[in-house]
């Protein structure tokens, strides 16, 4: 089967919520900087940025569960980076028809890029899908506390950003 | 009451590095004896971290726009099932200066035969360049008769260095087999 999905962190699937110097709410680009991933250098921060500041990440990527008369094995890879630390936890939910939540699935949780800013850190998990639940939708959600350098002046060249890139497989 | 409806999970039953171990190199424009044996070169200081390696291989000799051709092995066993295993392959790379990769898996019985070939990826290309980290996927379904057995992937990456300085390349696989539990 071909990749199911494959999506990078954008200002439209992502949004902040949790940031220590401002309000929650939309991301704005920053950068090009890299490392790049998979030739992508669009990096997201929040639209205020201070030294040490910590931002929370919360990214939704939908697929369809298509219907079937057999389970759905479901593999999701997650590749990222970011300035300066960067934890990412990532949860599947399978919603129905009527967007009802049936299922939720831990996939990955705590994964860091040991803080440093040239590295993209990958995390894999997978599932199996149960028949009786497929015909709506699958949401993945991955959440990245992100800190940025602490730099006294503040610099504004180290201002944090991150970047992440979802590959989800699903094997019919 | 999850377990009821899906939503097993399984680890990841292979995570590895490209190393001086896994990999040989079986062709290089710079000339040599082959297989020859990958050395550990000291990156750029913009080269990509991949998973907290920068670990990057090249040849023992270096050229100006050499051609040097990896082949990496990777192995990991499928397990005694009754049912079809699903098999789902990553793999993340970096090179200096381009770099192609294709996957192929092999499943191999317990006489030590090939009895399935499967492209899993072809010829995926660094687009990003140097400073990139590129990621190639595929995936199969092993029919149980496959089974009991080991498979092997192969990564076999063809670099080309730049005008100037030394090439390098490295690579981190990621397998998934998804089985209920």
């Amino acid at each position: 089967m071909p990749v199911a999905l494959q999506a990078f962190t954008t200002p439209e699937n992502t949004v902040r919520i949790a940031d220590s110097a401002t309000a929650p709410g939309p991301v704005v680009p920053v950068g090009p900087a890299i490392p790049l991933i998979d030739g992508n250098s669009s990096y997201i921060w929040s639209p205020v940025s201070v030294s040490g500041q910590t931002v929370t990440f919360r990214s939704v990527f939908t697929l369809g569960a298509p219907l079937l008369s057999v389970a759905l094995p479901l593999t999701v890879y997650y590749a990222y980076a970011g300035n300066e630390t960067v934890s990412v936890t990532g949860t599947l939910q399978v919603l129905n028809l009527l967007g009802v939540v049936v299922l939720t699935v831990p996939l990955f949780s705590g994964d860091t890029n040991l803080g440093n800013p040239l590295n993209v850190s990958t995390i894999a998990a997978d599932t199996l899908l149960a028949a009786s639940i497929l015909g709506g939708t699958i949401n993945i959600t991955i959440d990245a506390v992100v800190t940025a350098p602490i730099t006294t002046p503040y610099e504004p060249v180290n201002t944090g950003r991150y970047l992440g890139q979802i590959t989800v497989q699903t094997i019919v | 009451m999850t377990d009821m409806i899906g939503g097993e999970k399984m680890p990841i039953v292979l995570q590895s590095f490209t190393t001086p171990g896994n990999t040989s190199i079986v062709a290089n424009s710079a000339g040599g004896t082959f297989p020859q044996i990958p050395v550990v070169v000291q990156p750029s200081s913009t080269a990509p971290f991949i998973d907290g390696s920068n670990a990057y291989l090249w040849a023992p000799n270096s050229a100006a726009n050499q051609t040097v051709t990896f082949v990496s092995e990777f192995n990991f066993p499928l397990g005694l099932l009754n049912v079809a295993l699903p098999v789902s392959v990553n793999y993340a790379f970096s090179g200096s200066e381009t770099v192609v990769v294709s996957g192929v898996l092999e499943v191999v019985n317990l006489l030590g035969i090939v009895i399935a070939t499967i492209p899993v990826f072809t010829n995926i290309a660094n687009a990003g360049g140097p400073t990139s980290v590129e990621i190639a996927s595929g995936n199969t379904l092993l029919a149980l008769q496959l089974l009991g057995t080991t498979a092997v992937l192969t990564i076999t990456a063809t670099v080309t260095s730049g005008a100037v300085g030394t090439g390098n390349y490295l690579g981190q696989v990621t397998v998934n087999e998804v089985i209920a539990l």
